[in-house]
This record gives C-alpha cells, structure tokens and sequence, in this order.
C-alpha cells in the first residue's frame, strides 16, 4: 500500500507491503448422488418461489404479463434457473430478469424477478403448468426442490394468430377471410373433351345447314313435280296411263278430260282416222252427261285411244 | 360357414354406414377448428371434404385460404388456380392467390435472398383462360344463333334504317361469336396445366438423373406434356422440360 507522510500536497509518498493472514477456502462441489437431471450448479436454497399475472381474464391475442419471483439467500443474480413453460397457443415474448434491491437488514436475502410477457391466441382456459427450480441445501446435503403452479388465465374472444399481426403490417399479403357458408354443391363440368365441345359449337351452323339442305331438296322435288305434271299434261302417253288411273279410281269424268286432252294432243302431231273417230266418241260421251258416262264407254273409249296411239307410233 | 360370412359383412358395412360423415358436418367440423385456430384440424376436414367429392368452387376457396396460413403455399396456389379456371372473375379468390403469391415470394427471399412473385405465363395460356368452357361453349352458341336470326330478320325487315341496325347488330353478335370461339381454341389448344406442390423439387431429364439448373418453385405453373406410369413430364414457363413424380403436382382441370 501507498502512503503520503506530511503534508497532501508537500508530503512524500512511501510504500510498504502488508500482508493478511492466510484463509483456505475448501469448496465442494454439491453430490452427483440425488442431482437432478436437469439443474444449475449453483443454485442454493433454500429457495421461495411465487408467480403472478397481471391480468386473470384476457381477449386471445391481448399480452398478459407473467412475473415468477425467486428468493433466497445468496447470489440469486448469477443463478441460470430453467426457462418457464412454453404452452400450446400461447406465443412468448423474448423473456426479462431483474433482480430487486436488497434489504439492508438482511443483505444475503436476495430477490429475483423474472417476467415474460405471453400472448393467447385460442380462447379457453389457459393452464400455464407448475415451475420448478432445483437447489442444493448445502446443510443436508440434498437436492430439494422449489415448485409454484403458475396461474391460469382465461381467454375470451377468437382465435387469433401471428397471421393476423403480419396482416395487419402489411395489406398485400391480407387473405380474405375463411367462408363458413361455402356451398357444398359438387362440381360439374359439362364440357370436359373436345367432342362435346365442338359438337357444340358446330351445332347451331349445322342446323343452319340442314334446314337450308333440307329446303334445297324441298324446292328441287316441287320443280320435279312441275315438271312432271307439265311433261303429263303435254304427253298423250301420259295422259292415257293418268286416264286408267283415274278409270280405276272411278274417276270417270276425270278419265275422260285425259283421253280428251291425249286425242287432241295426238291429232295436233298427226293425223289419224282411229284418232278421230276417238274424238267423235269423246265428244259424245261429254255431251251425253253423268247419265250417258258409264265405266264401260270410257274404258272403250280408252282402248281406241290406246290402238290409235299405237298405230300412229308404228 | 356362409351365414356367418353374410353377417359379419353386414356388420362391416353397417359399421362404415354409421361412421361415414355428411358434408355438412364436415363443414361444421372445419369451420369450429378454424374459430379456434387449429389449423390442421381444419385442413384434415376440408380435405376429407375435398376428396368426398364436395369439391365446388367454394370449398376450394376454403380449403386454399387454410393452406395458405398454415404456409402450405404450392396447396394453396393450386386451388386458388383451380377456383379461377372456373370463375375467373372470383375477387376474393384472386386476391388470395395474389397474396399467396407475395407470401411465397417473402419466405424464399428470407431463405435465399431472392424471389419470383409471377411468371407471366405465355398470351395464349391467358387468353384460353379469360373464360371457364362451361360459360363460353354457351355463350359462343348463343352468339350464334342470335347472329343468325338477326340476320334473317334483316332479310324480312322493310325500312332501310332497320336493316341498317339490323346488320349492325348482326355483325356485333358475329364478332363476339368469333371472339368467344378465338378464348375457346385457345384454351382447347395449351396443353394441361399443373402447379409444383412442394419446394425444391428438380427436374430429371431422365431417369436417375436430375436437372442441374435449379430446383421448380413451390407454386409454379407447369404445363403438363406427358404421363408414364406415376411420371410426368411437364414444361415450365421458362421452357424447362423434364419429368417428375405426379403426386408433386396439382392438376388443373376444367
């Protein structure tokens, strides 16, 4: 050590060398006979642990402030003690360790606080477990252990998540929420291959096309028929075969006006005696009436027309 | 022997009767795990749904908007695409599948730096997509017909001015017809889609040997070339060819 001889400012300084007496310290180290699993060295109690909240009754997604405070004598301070229960649904924050003033009248009695602050995210009650903290008690000679059951909060409100924190921060990444009410009808699609598909959209022109096929057909039929009808009405042939025709069908006043049409038509062509003696009997059965026209004449009338014919053909 | 067979068949299937579970239930189900936050609860539900058959637009919704929180994005991405090809003009569903999207893009630029939000996919894929089969197939034939009856009204119409409108009109419905026709041969033309499930799959040039130029993205689009047994073969946007395990991808279907 230093010391000034005379005066603070004026004086000398001298140094001496002294020495204290010798102290032995014998440490042990506690037993590993009875160590719990998991423990700090260093941790000697007896330990007194309590636990509160700041609020019994929280809405999911509220913090609720969890104080665990440890006593005891020593150096508290420097002790690791266990981290406090994580529980399902509820989210932890990064936890914070004081230790409080010592009393002066007892200055080994030290006290600890350790504080976390826990979020709920699902509504119920919430048991936060028991907490326990090993320790040595260096006058037995054993491990003891100091546990307190951390109290349990109630959650009110929805379930909430860390989903909704990052949502509310940032808008793009929002979702819409989950729809209770979807409808549970299956689904059905109809046009799932290439046939139904264009079968489809070939339809409407193919319809088109059909009726437009259809009225062509209807069209070229009827100039058929005209021509057909202009053909037996100029044609003697013709109009002798629609004469037996309508001979069969009883239809003897219509059979007439053919074999009247045909002599008339053959004569215009030729000239013939059979023709026209054909004609003279035409003439008398249209004159005679409904009474005078029997199948028999008409029919008679037929067969001359048809020799006639066949004659002027020869 | 015979009997005793009958009957224990009898009970096996009363037994399944009993515990087989109705849609609606399955919804309630989903729905009381999603209040409380359990996640998976929900997805099991909604999935079991899905695989029911119940699989409408809304479900998928439902089932996509749960992938997409419990970050099962490649899920969530393929039934928000799936619900588009239907309803192409279903807000809450592209706004969801948007924000799977950014979501996605945000963890992979944590993991690697770098992220792709959209590729682009090629004009035709968009085009074909503008409208689901379901809704142009009528609608072209509709066009259709009514081109073609304003038409033949014109024919038969007299005053000049209506003719005029007439054509007018014709010529209109003709060229939504055409357009309609135009996203149809589109959408018959691109080869069917998938989305990549799963992150970090590669692609293998054939068998046993992988693609080196990188690993497919959890979400991205692939169309799908060709299948060998539990193969397929599929494209990126990108133009990448190779094959990979079909239980990777979600088809996308009409």
């Amino acid at each position: 050590m230093e010391f000034i001889v005379g005066d603070s400012f004026f004086g000398s300084r001298r140094q001496v060398r002294l020495s204290a007496p010798t102290i032995t310290l014998t440490v042990r180290e506690p037993p590993a006979a009875g160590r719990p699993r998991v423990t700090t060295s260093g941790t000697l109690g007896p330990l007194t642990l309590r636990a509160t909240v700041d609020r019994a009754q929280v809405t999911a997604g509220e913090t609720v402030t969890l104080t665990v405070r440890v006593e005891g004598n020593g150096y508290i301070g420097s002790v690791s003690l266990p981290p406090l229960p994580r529980i399902e649904g509820v989210r932890t924050l990064t936890p914070t360790s004081r230790l409080l003033p010592r009393n002066v009248d007892d200055p080994l009695h030290a006290t600890r606080e350790e504080s976390v602050a826990m979020v709920p995210e699902r509504p119920g009650q919430v048991a936060l477990g028991v907490w326990s903290v090993p320790w040595f008690d260096p006058r037995t000679g054993r491990y003891e252990r100091a546990s307190v059951t951390l109290p349990t909060i109630t959650v009110t409100g929805a379930a909430v998540s860390r989903d909704d924190d990052a949502q509310r921060e940032d808008p793009s990444i929002a979702l819409d929420p989950f729809d209770p009410a979807a409808s549970l009808t299956p689904h059905r699609a109809v046009f799932t291959t290439g046939l139904r598909v264009w079968s489809a959209l070939v339809a409407p022109g193919a319809g088109v096309a059909l009726w437009w096929l259809a009225g062509a057909l209807r069209a070229m039929r009827a100039r058929r028929r005209d021509e057909e009808d202009a053909l037996s009405r100029n044609d003697p042939a013709r109009l002798l075969a629609a004469a037996t025709k309508a001979l069969d069908g009883g239809d003897l006043a219509g059979a007439l006006a053919h074999l009247g049409r045909a002599i008339s038509l053959a004569r215009k062509e030729m000239e013939h005696e059979g023709l026209r003696e054909a004609q003279s009997e035409a003439d008398t059965l249209r004159f005679a009436g409904a009474e005078g026209l029997t199948a028999e004449s008409v029919r008679a009338l037929r067969d001359r027309v048809r020799a006639a014919l066949q004659e002027r053909a020869s | 022997m015979r009997r005793g067979g009958a009957l224990v068949l009898a009970l096996v299937l009363w037994g399944g009767a009993a515990q087989a579970v109705s849609p609606a239930e399955l919804l309630t189900r989903a729905t009381r795990a999603e209040a409380s936050g359990d996640l998976p609860a929900a997805i099991a539900a909604m999935e079991e749904l899905s695989a029911a058959g119940v699989d409408g637009s809304a479900v998928l919704y439902d089932l996509g908007t749960l992938y997409a929180r419990a970050e099962r994005y490649g899920e969530a991405v393929w039934c928000f695409e799936r619900v588009l090809r239907r309803e192409p003009w279903s807000l809450r569903a592209q706004k969801n599948l948007r924000a799977t999207r950014i979501r996605l893009a945000r963890r992979d630029a944590g993991r690697t730096g770098t992220a792709v939000v959209e590729t682009q996919p090629p004009t035709r894929t968009v085009i074909g997509e503008l409208l689901p089969l379901d809704l142009a197939v009528p609608l072209a034939v509709l066009a259709q017909l009514a081109a073609l009856a304003l038409w033949f009204a014109r024919r038969r119409s007299k005053g000049e001015l209506a003719r005029v409108g007439l054509a007018a009109a014709t010529a209109l419905t003709l060229t939504v017809a055409l357009g309609v026709m135009g996203v149809i041969v589109a959408r018959r033309s691109i080869p069917p889609g998938a989305v990549v499930l799963r992150d970090g799959l590669r692609l293998k040039r054939a068998a046993g040997r992988r693609d080196p130029r990188g690993a497919l993205r959890e979400g991205e689009r692939v169309d799908v070339l060709t299948r060998d047994g539990e193969f397929v073969r599929v494209r990126t946007i990108a133009g990448r060819a190779g094959w990979l395990a079909g239980r990777e991808l979600g088809a996308l279907t009409e």
